[in-house]
């Protein structure tokens, strides 16, 4: 291919392969050719002036570029905004080359332009990632000079462009012993390190440094990134999670309550100390471990196996080692959705708890008897006027020879002789206390037994006995002989208020119901009821208000024998329309029989000796 | 001087014994005695006919002896009546809070006295003619050797305390058919 052959291939196709829209000018800024590149942007061109072409305009820009080439003939690049056929507007970079003829004077302009809307984008793009990103960003040069910060970093320390980074940062004349951004010049490397600063508020900031290399491969290092990450926040927030770890441990540790807890495949992760010795084993040998029946009584384990969520046993037991210890206990089940997250159960020893209750029975007990003590001096000065009263009546019969008086005094005598008599043995009887014989016993067949023993005598005065008993009471653990005493005193007495009342005849209602675990006894009767006084006075030792026939004993009585039951009496009366002798007992204060738990769980004392 | 013959009392106790052994003092001396066994009875006596005394029990069924006061002071002429309490429960527990609340000068107008029991038929007569003016106030009778032995014997039972009750029980179980 000769120079000429290379001329017009230059001529006609390499017009047309630059990468680049190409037109030339005429001094008319006619434009007289131009590329294909430019033809497609911009469209049909010929004969058009070239501000009409780029821009649409009727005449020609202020500061016209080409007309300063046309006039001195030097090269220019020049920025503009051009709008295309489609209308749209975009950024190019046009370089005006002058095309002078042999004497210097510049005939055509040939203009080459560059499309750079789409790099001009990305740059803004960049621009804002850089303002806008979470961190604090800044460009450093090799003196550590900070030569560009981003919003978030002059927000928070400050508007220091062209300070040092550790003046800004630390407020430290000196560099950090550490500086990534001294390594990441020195081996053209990304570097990260830890450290803290002060913000412009004063506040303590720490953060991660990321510094990386602004430079190509090769080239030497100018300037670095360093992006500082804040983690005051996540540290804050570590450091709390910690405390609370800790908070949560120890209180786990010092309950008094034991607290165990499972993990999701049933193996035991937690054994607090109390745990350890309720049950009697080292925490160590227990987790990791998946006996179940080691740390949660049988009940909680049934509503593990039938899917329940959670159970509370006020008394239940657990086995430990040879014993069974009596124990409260709450457990709960962790579930998300259907499948099993954990379990935890809290343990609480009832053994100290239930030694507490047996002494302050004594106790009450005791104090039963105190009281007694001193009601023993009443009852003999009743007796004592009784007496009086006889010998009175009989010294007057023999002074004034009157048969009728001593035949009344001698009366009086025989019966406080009686009385006295009866007195005593009831007293010793109260006193010493039989030892109650405790044993799973049908409360209905006790208190059917009792109205059948007064009904005959009471209808033959006209008082009717009768009962309302609530099938399907469980059999409880009583001393069937005591609860006998009291039921037979209480009607007793129902049946005397009865006869005490104005009307004539009366009715008793024996009643037996369970409601809360709470074993109920109730004797009504319709009779003469009793004053805010007496009802007051009707437990305490002694008191009386059936003059000859009463020794006082027999509420004291009853009131002794529920209370080691460990249940409660109460009394709801009206004069003149009856009154509710009501007993309950919770049947979890009930004493366990005799010879079940070597003796543990009996109530039962026995009487002073 | 008035003589016991022109007075009514009411004995009002809820024991028969004692009701038997006040009226037989009261007779004996030659009063005019009625007796009532609580307090709704001892209302009607007092209807039926104005007593010039009462002797009262505090505790007892239907109407104790403070109702019974109360209904009294309803009327003028009643709240007047001399009135002896005569209780075992004068100053324990049961009987304190009636006690003071009738010993506060706001129940009763007329003149009023309390008594013990168990209580000797000389001081029984006594109370009731001094007050009645039958007799002039002072010194009671002196207690003769019986009545003192009793007084020792109740202050000995005012001081029972459980040790010693302990010491009375085994005694009298080891011989338990010696004790009844």
């Amino acid at each position: 291919m000769d120079t000429s052959a290379v001329e017009a291939w230059i001529q006609s196709h390499l017009f047309e392969q630059v990468p680049q829209a190409l037109a030339v000018l005429d001094r008319e800024y006619r434009v007289v050719m131009a590329n294909q590149r430019l033809t497609g942007a911009f469209g049909d061109w010929a004969g058009r002036r070239c501000y009409d072409v780029f821009k649409r305009r009727v005449s020609r820009c202020e500061g016209c570029q080409a007309a300063r080439v046309f006039s001195d003939g030097e090269r220019r690049t020049t920025d503009e905004v051009w709008v295309d056929r489609e209308g749209r507007h975009g950024h190019h970079v046009a370089r005006l080359v002058p095309v002078p003829n042999g004497d210097g004077w510049v005939g055509h302009v040939v203009i080459m332009a560059t499309d750079v809307t789409e790099r001009q984008s990305l740059q803004r793009e960049h621009q804002i990632l850089f303002e806008r990103t979470p961190c604090y960003v800044a460009v450093l040069d090799r003196q550590l000079k900070i030569v560009r910060a981003n919003e978030l970093l002059r927000q928070t320390f400050g508007d220091h462009v062209g300070r040092l980074c550790h003046e800004v940062y630390k407020r430290s004349a000196e560099r950090c012993p550490d500086c990534p951004a001294l390594r990441s010049f020195g081996d053209g490397r990304v570097h990260t390190a830890q450290s803290a600063g002060q913000r412009q508020d004063g506040s303590l900031a720490r953060y991660v440094v990321t510094t990386a290399p602004l430079a190509r491969a090769g080239e030497p290092v100018e300037h670095v990134i360093e992006i500082l990450h804040d983690v005051t926040d996540v540290l804050e927030l570590k450091a709390q999670l910690v405390r609370e770890r800790h908070l949560l441990h120890s209180i786990v540790d010092q309950s008094f309550d034991g607290i165990v807890a499972t993990e999701a495949d049933g193996r035991i992760a937690i054994v607090n100390p109390a745990a350890e010795t309720l049950l009697g084993v080292a925490a160590e040998e227990l987790r990791g471990s998946t006996c179940l029946d080691c740390v949660y009584p049988a009940e909680f384990l049934a509503v593990l196996d039938s899917r329940g969520t959670s159970c509370v046993l006020p008394e239940t037991r657990i086995r430990v080692g040879e014993d069974d210890i009596p124990i409260r206990f709450a457990g709960v089940v962790l579930r998300d959705e259907e499948s099993l997250l954990g379990t935890a159960g809290f343990l609480q020893d009832l053994r100290e708890h239930q030694r507490l209750e047996r002494e302050k029975l004594d106790a009450e007990r005791l104090a039963a008897v105190g009281q007694t003590v001193a009601g023993l001096a009443h009852g003999v000065k009743n007796i004592l006027t009784g007496l009086e009263g006889g010998v009175f009546l009989v010294r007057w019969g023999l002074e004034d020879d009157r048969r009728d008086k001593i035949q009344q005094g001698w009366e009086i005598l025989d019966r406080n002789f009686h009385k006295i008599t009866t007195f005593v043995r009831e007293f010793l009887n109260f006193a010493k206390g039989r030892v109650p014989v405790v044993a799973p016993t049908d409360l209905n067949q006790v208190a059917r037994e009792v109205a059948e023993l007064y009904r005959e005598a009471a209808r033959e005065r006209n008082v009717e006995v009768s009962t309302e008993l609530e099938e399907g009471i469980a059999a409880a653990n009583l001393d069937a002989e005591g609860i006998h005493t009291c039921l037979s005193n209480l009607v007793s007495n129902a049946v005397d208020a009865c006869l005490a009342s104005d009307r004539k005849g009366g009715r008793v209602v024996l009643r037996s119901r369970e409601r809360d675990g709470c074993l109920e006894l109730e004797v009504e009767d319709d009779g003469c009821g009793m004053d805010y006084e007496i009802k007051r006075k009707v437990f305490t030792s002694f008191f009386s208000t059936k003059g000859t026939s009463g020794t006082g004993l027999g509420l004291l009585v009853t009131k002794k024998v529920i209370q080691e039951h460990g249940g409660t009496v109460d009394i709801e009366s009206t004069p003149g329309v009856g009154s509710v002798f009501r007993i309950v007992m919770p049947r979890a204060r009930l004493p366990q029989p005799e010879g079940e738990d070597g003796g543990d769980g009996r109530r039962n004392g026995h009487g002073p000796t | 001087m008035a003589r016991p013959e022109d007075k009514t009392i009411l004995i009002v106790d809820d024991e028969p014994d004692i009701r038997a052994y006040f009226s037989g003092i009261l007779e004996r001396a030659g009063f005019e005695v009625v007796t009532a066994a609580d307090g709704e009875e001892a209302l009607e006596a007092v209807k039926r006919r104005k007593p010039d005394f009462i002797s009262l029990d505090l505790v007892m069924p239907r109407k104790s002896g403070i109702r019974f006061l109360y209904e009294l002071r309803k009327s003028r002429e009643w709240a007047r009546i001399p009135i002896m309490i005569v209780t075992a429960h004068a100053r324990d527990d049961l009987g304190q809070g009636d006690f003071d609340q009738i010993f506060s000068g706001k129940t009763m107008f007329g003149p009023l006295t309390y008594l013990e029991k168990p209580v000797s038929p000389e001081r029984f007569l006594h109370h009731v003619r001094t007050i009645l003016g039958l007799e002039p106030a002072g010194q009671e009778p002196d207690a003769d050797a019986p009545v003192r032995l009793r007084r020792a014997i109740e202050s000995r039972l005012g001081e029972l305390d459980v040790e010693a009750l302990q010491r009375i029980m085994s005694a009298l179980e080891r011989n338990p058919e010696g004790g009844g």
